[in-house]
């Protein structure tokens, strides 16, 4: 309900700027009011036949593509966006997707609904529903269309969960060199979910602030990013907590197990810190992204990602080469509990249950068939030592696992 | 009023028109124009890129500029422009429209709706082409093929 303030004020403010809208309509300035509809879409499919192997796009999918079933609900989505421009300062957006989410069901999300303000030429301000924007084309990752392979990096952008916010942003802009440098600040209450180990994990009370600082050239275009979500109030470790309580006076060091449970109140922070590079001259395109995570919600991870794609572009033929890696490593914390003791399976879940290591390398071409439509075929070969975005049948992260993924995909706008 | 616009833009499908007939009168190569009296100047390549691509509103000059562009153009603009494919304009535009960051440019129908856009307000630039020769516009940056 809480989270919820800032799209209700957005909202308060479309209607209370549709009702200046419609008054400067009557005083003869219509033709300042413009109202577009607009889209997105993508279908897709994703095809394996690795045994006991959920590949998910992102980790706050529960669904996968499973060996030998060409899924269709791993990529495919629609997306319908209004946008309003009231008079030289003011535009609204609203932005609704339908996708496998968490709870395995198409129920459209509203994605983006803001108010923006553009006081003058170097600054912007928005207020609403927004996407955090940590990636090089993080803010617009769900369309298919705007980037050239099938999804984007599974191992990078699919780790970012926690990726849209409640709150404000404010943008300022200013000339450098021959490019754009852009400055933004953003916070506000945190929306998303993740699944793993056949549960949903929700940050109701959590807040996600961070900056992003980019440089656009003509053909080079530069990104750093750092957010943050932080949680008041952690409750969904209470079980753990629960357990660490009732199982200290059994467990041979019951100090070491009290500490522990008191750092799951006491941490509460998942970090990114993001670098991209793009260059796109001519024909030929390079990206590069990286990024930091560390989380100290306990358990707790630190880890990175890396993608990188290369693509050469024949009139509407673009073929691509495509890796991405990333690891992460549970942080260590100390806790002796005997192998037979009965806590010792929920509390070496507890902490393995982020550990990942897992790299992917495809090639894949992207077709234009249309001026607002793209086909794409990918072959991907995924590796991982261990995986936290791969699930077993049972819904839990894997241990290693090798396979090729062939993905086809035919996105469009309009 | 209405006969007075539909009068404008005959005259304008006419100079197009006659301008497309006439070799010597039309610069080999597209252009991007604005109204005569408009107080945007000669602009570079740079500059024309960035104003088509929404990262600039206005001039070093203090003129607030807006790209109209015409849709049966695009796909020979762009890439003489900035030797990119209009496919890649396109993905551009989803990535910036849908995130919120800003709308591409009006697309209009023709060379003749773009020039009548462009007489009606001084402080649009749209791409045509070739040189009308029209006096009531001016060229901004030619694009040598």
């Amino acid at each position: 309900m809480i989270r919820s303030l800032a799209v209700r004020a957005a909202l308060t403010g479309v209607l209370s700027l549709c009702g200046a809208a419609a008054q400067s309509a009557d005083t003869g300035a219509a033709s300042l009011t413009r109202w577009t509809l607009n889209g997105f879409g993508t279908l897709g499919a994703a095809y394996h036949d690795e045994a006991d192997t959920r590949f998910r796009r992102s980790v706050d999918q529960r669904g996968g593509a499973r060996a030998g079933h060409l899924e269709l609900r791993n990529d495919s989505l629609l997306g319908v966006q209004v946008n309003g421009v009231l008079g030289a300062h003011w535009s609204v957006m609203a932005q609704a997707v339908t996708r496998q989410d968490v709870d395995r069901t198409w129920t459209p999300q509203l994605t983006w609904a803001f108010v923006k303000h553009v006081p003058n030429d170097w600054s912007e301000y928005r207020l609403g529903r927004m996407a955090v924007d940590i990636y090089l084309e993080g803010d617009s990752r769900h369309v298919g269309y705007a980037y050239t392979m099938v999804r984007p990096y599974a191992d990078v952008y699919g780790r970012l969960t926690f990726d849209s916010f409640d709150g404000a942003d404010a943008t300022f802009l200013r000339d450098l060199g021959p490019g754009q440098l852009r400055f933004k600040l953003f916070g506000g209450r945190t929306r998303g979910d993740v699944y793993l180990n056949d549960a949903i994990y929700s940050l109701d009370l959590g807040r996600t602030f961070g900056a992003t600082l980019d440089w656009v050239g003509p053909a080079l275009s530069v990104k750093l990013s750092w957010g943050s979500v932080v949680t008041t109030r952690d409750r969904q470790n209470d079980p753990l907590r629960a357990g660490l309580l009732a199982f200290a006076p059994s467990l041979p060091n019951p100090a070491q197990a009290l500490a522990r449970a008191a750092e799951i109140t006491n941490s509460n922070r998942i970090s990114y810190l993001g670098l991209g590079v793009g260059w796109e001259r001519g024909p030929l395109s390079l990206q590069v992204v990286g990024t930091d995570m560390s989380m100290t919600v306990y358990p707790g991870f630190e880890g990175w990602g890396l993608g990188a794609t290369a693509a050469y572009r024949f009139g509407p033929w673009k073929p691509f080469l495509t890796y991405s890696r990333s690891i992460i490593d549970p942080v260590a914390r100390a806790l002796e509990v005997p192998a037979a003791h009965p806590f010792a399976p929920y509390w070496h879940l507890a902490s393995d249950y982020t550990r990942h290591d897992q790299h992917t390398a495809g090639i894949g071409v992207r077709y234009d068939v249309a001026p607002n439509a793209a086909l794409k075929l990918q072959l991907d070969r995924v590796d991982a030592k261990r995986s936290s975005s791969l699930l077993d049948d049972a819904g839990r992260r894997t241990d290693a696992r090798a396979f090729t993924l062939f993905s086809a995909s035919l996105d469009f706008v309009f | 009023m209405a006969n007075s616009m539909i009068l404008g833009r005959a005259a304008s499908c006419l100079a197009l028109l006659a301008c497309l007939a006439a070799a010597p009168v039309c610069a080999d190569g597209m252009v991007v124009v604005a109204h005569a009296d408009s107080a945007i100047g000669a602009l570079s390549r740079e500059q024309v890129t960035h104003i088509f691509l929404g990262r600039m509103k206005r001039l070093p000059n203090g003129e607030p500029v807006t790209a109209v562009e015409v849709e049966p153009l695009r796909a020979r603009f762009y890439p003489r422009l900035i030797g990119r494919e209009v496919a890649e304009v396109n993905a551009y535009w989803a990535r910036l429209q849908f995130s919120g960051r800003t709308q591409p440019p009006q697309r209009l129908a023709s060379s003749s709706d773009a020039l009548a856009a462009v007489l009606a307000d001084r402080n649009l630039v749209a791409h045509l082409e070739a040189d009308p020769g029209d006096p009531r516009v001016k060229v901004l940056l030619r694009l040598e093929p």
